[in-house]
């Protein structure tokens, strides 16, 4: 087993590669809690691959990763796992996103006979028509759910103009319509060529021994190692967007605006970019910036706008959202900060604070097991170690936050989503 | 000692907990007074116009920079309803001072931007500046107007309007659009000075440091030195003997939008028969809709696929029972009905041990996960004080494991439909 230990957060981290193929990442913290989760590198862009054997390739219905995920906790002896470990008294859960799918549980007592659940339901699918038929009308029901909220409507309807073929723009819940191709014969097959040890991650956090830890793992672990290769497929995505603008009007308060800048660029450092986007958002949008002086007292925006880097292995891209009253005005003056900050340079005040401000909040998301263990899977999945934000912090200077504003906040390969109100 | 009460002044308490836990320190700052219709839009408005500026930091935007050099410390404000109370509650998380990269002392510098927010406002003339009121009256207005961003947060409110009237509880605590208007400085800063003066003043902290470096900090503080001792007024939750009457008919409400999923809210009204039955409440609830094996999850959504998200909410200081799903319309008649065979299950003792051991366990289970969680814990101790009912977490465990079959089913006999509240797409 591997131990590591960050000074800055007085924190041991301990990793151990099982037989089989399986990374295991033990972070025992000062709390009763035991937080567990265990994610497949399978999301909703992986609708497209060869199995390990095969020649063909398989196309699977938009959708189906995440109702996998819903099925995987029906059991052959007809019980649910969802409704054993609520019964227990553990804090249970799971979710899809993009690039991956996690299972996970938190408890204080009771932990053997969580892991036994856990780890059982995860290593052994049981779909049958029946179960599947009757998920349908659940599913139905969130996709329906998201369908409502103008968050997701404006950020989706970006995506499917910044992307021409990128997975990213499916819906990760699917369609009404593509949820109806999914069955017993497809959901094996997902299962089969993703949910194989070399393909996933798991992460404990909290009150562990590591050499107790591990144990449990490997007493409950039946996965055999995986032979084979599977082949991944992703669409051939051009440089260029789809269309410049996009709207819609639902019946809400006050308009969204959604502003994407396309990333292409897929070897730079990722982490970088994270903190400098995050950065750019602060000084130039955030509480302190000229922008929301003028805009928040000219009563045209009602908060701060949030500015973030989505990423993974295929796509990256920035996303700058905030409600308004005044949609074209704010489009236009967001526009003028960006191509104004390209010129300028980050006033050192500004830089100081802003790194000040990172590193308090990093170190204080420490404090939580299910946070912990949560980034550090889902930062794997990206092909990002958390803990290289630490680095990050202390090494990332003007000059390299200056020139990812310049390269990726490119015009070029900007769109504009707006969801309307419908008066 | 873990947990430590000291009090200030009369009216104004400290509130201490010690861990060993985190890296962050979290303080709660609490006001509480009665909620009123004649000022509920002024308490609204309040703290938008606090953090636009105080006497030492003139504008928000050198209050932003002054926190973000405490190493990215956070203040927020939140609005919560206990019973027929309104809680101000302002919340400041910080880097514990052992983890600061110099000698920074971030708790003394995060409590006096807090008490000087809260207390020592930048006024003009003695009364809120006029270019902050009217900027934040405008944005005031839109928050009011967003209510209906959450399709299911909006039906909830319209249930709990319904059921309560516009009084107490039934209050929106966003405040209402007909009421901005006519907020001026003088009855803006004649209700702040009321707040001030009269609420009950609690601070919680939750802290690797000690008590002692809190209690010098907040008693040398100027603000607070300021602050004159009050009795406070505090409304106690309703009682069997003091509810409204039950409805011989329910209230039936339905609403149209643009819309894909229906949002349904059902309220009842619960009479227990015993003294204490906050325990009874919760599991029942949990029996009936707010755990993974309860009977709303499992008859509605599981085996009838009729919803994704549907739970129960017991609501102790009001005696009432809430009940959501989000369905199709369609199925508004044949939802309604499974609802009331739930029910009818536990009225008629239809449950399984199992079912009454699963509700149990779920409870304490939350109830354990609130000693890991730095926020929950701290606001447990802040409804315990609040509510001038102090039960530690472990008598609290004692207690649910005592609930029994007939506890349940005594409890389920007093659940009565008050209103039946349903948003709808357009037709």
């Amino acid at each position: 087993m591997q131990e590591l230990y960050y000074e800055k957060l007085d924190q041991k981290v301990y990793k151990e590669k099982l037989d089989n193929g399986l990374e295991v990442v033990i972070v025992p913290m000062n709390t009763n809690n035991k937080f567990v989760i265990w994610g497949a590198n399978v999301g909703s862009v992986d609708n497209k691959f060869i199995a390990p054997g095969e020649k063909d390739i398989t196309l699977l219905p938009d959708g189906i990763a995440h109702y996998l995920e819903h099925k995987l906790f029906e059991q052959e002896s007809g019980r649910n796992s969802l409704d054993t470990l609520t019964a227990l008294g553990i804090d249970a859960n799971a979710y899809t996103s993009n690039d991956h799918t996690a299972y996970l549980f938190g408890c204080t007592d009771n932990y053997e006979d969580a892991l036994d659940e856990f780890m059982d339901y995860v290593q052994h699918p049981y779909f049958t028509e029946e179960n599947i038929e009757k998920e349908r009308g659940i599913i139905g029901q969130e996709i329906m759910m998201y369908d409502d909220e103008p968050e997701w409507a404006v950020y989706i309807n970006a995506m499917k103009i910044m992307y021409h073929a990128n997975e990213i723009r499916i819906d990760e819940a699917g369609t009404i319509e593509t949820i109806k191709e999914i069955d017993k014969e497809n959901l094996y097959k997902l299962y089969n060529s993703f949910y194989t040890p070399d393909n996933m991650y798991m992460v404990l956090a909290g009150n562990f021994n590591p050499k107790e830890a591990i144990l449990d793992v490997k007493k409950r672990m039946i996965m055999p190692k995986h032979e084979g290769e599977l082949k991944r497929i992703y669409n051939e995505e051009p440089k260029e967007i789809v269309q410049k603008q996009i709207e819609r009007s639902m019946d809400i308060s006050m308009p969204i605006v959604f502003i994407g800048y396309k990333d292409n660029d897929r070897t730079g450092n990722a982490i970088f970019k994270d903190i400098a986007v995050d950065m750019v958002g602060d000084i130039y949008f955030g509480l302190g910036s000229d922008f929301y002086r003028e805009m928040y007292e000219s009563g045209k925006i009602p908060s701060v706008p949030g500015v973030t880097y989505e990423f993974s292995k295929t796509y990256g891209h920035v996303m700058i959202q905030v409600k308004t009253p005044f949609p074209e005005e704010v489009v236009s003056k967001i526009q003028e900060t960006i191509e104004k900050a390209k010129t300028e340079e980050i006033p050192d005040e500004d830089f100081i604070r802003y790194k000040r401000k990172m590193y308090g909040e990093f170190i204080r998301a420490f404090d939580n097991p299910d946070a912990v263990a949560t980034e550090i899977l889902s930062d794997y999945f990206k092909n990002v170690d958390i803990f290289d934000y630490l680095d990050a912090f202390e090494k990332i200077t003007k000059k390299d936050v200056e020139n990812i504003l310049k390269e990726v906040f490119n015009e070029e390969y900007r769109v504009v989503s707006i969801i309307n109100t419908n008066e | 000692m873990e947990y430590e009460t000291r009090e200030i002044k009369e009216g104004i308490k400290l509130h201490y907990l010690h861990t060993d836990k985190y890296k962050t320190d979290l303080i709660y700052l609490a006001l509480m007074i009665p909620s009123k219709r004649e000022y509920i839009t002024h308490n609204a408005l309040l703290p938008l116009v606090l953090k636009r500026g105080t006497k030492n930091y003139q504008t928000q935007y050198d209050l932003s920079k002054a926190l973000d050099n405490l190493y990215g410390a956070n203040l927020s404000a939140t609005i919560d309803k206990k019973g027929d109370n309104l809680v101000n509650k302002f919340t400041l998380d910080l880097l514990d001072n052992r983890y600061a990269l110099d000698d920074t002392n971030i708790i003394k510098g995060g409590l006096d931007i807090m008490f000087d927010i809260v207390f020592n406002p930048l006024l003009e003339n003695g009364m809120f500046k006029s270019d902050f009121l009217e900027a934040e009256k405008e944005h005031l207005k839109y928050n009011i107007a967003s209510k209906i961003d959450d399709k299911e947060s909006y039906a909830t409110e319209a249930c709990v309007s319904a059921m309560f009237g516009e009084t107490g509880y039934g209050l929106y605590k966003g405040g209402y659009l007909e009421d901005v208007d006519s907020i001026n400085p003088e009855n803006m800063t004649e209700f702040y000075n009321y707040l001030i003066n009269n609420a009950e003043i609690d601070i919680f902290v939750s802290s690797k440091t000690g008590i002692e470096e809190f209690e010098k900090y907040i008693r040398e503080n100027e603000t607070i030195q300021r602050l004159s001792p009050r009795k406070g007024e505090f409304i106690e939750y309703d009682t069997v003997e003091n509810a409204r009457p039950i409805l011989d008919t329910p209230k039936v409400i339905t609403e149209n939008m643009d819309i894909v999923q229906g949002k349904l809210v059902i309220g009842y009204d619960v009479r227990p028969k015993e003294k204490e039955f906050q325990e009874i409440g919760l599991v029942y609830n949990a029996l009936l809709g707010s755990a993974a094996t309860s009977l709303l999850f499992q008859n509605v959504r599981e085996k009838e696929g009729l919803c994704y998200s549907t739970r129960s909410i017991f609501l102790r200081s009001k005696l009432s029972l809430f009940i959501k799903c989000g369905i199709q319309v369609e199925n508004y008649e044949k939802v309604l009905k499974l609802v009331d065979e739930q029910l009818d299950i536990i009225r008629n003792g239809e449950f399984s041990d199992e079912d009454l051991s699963n509700a149990k366990q779920y409870i304490i289970a939350l109830i354990k996960a609130v000693k890991e969680d730095q926020d929950a814990e701290l606001a447990y101790y802040l409804g315990c004080e609040l509510a001038k009912n102090y039960l530690s977490l472990d008598e609290y465990i004692d207690r649910v494991e005592k609930i029994t079959r007939e506890d349940v089913i005594s409890i389920a006999g007093t659940v009565f439909v008050n209103t039946i509240y349903f948003l709808k797409s357009l037709e």
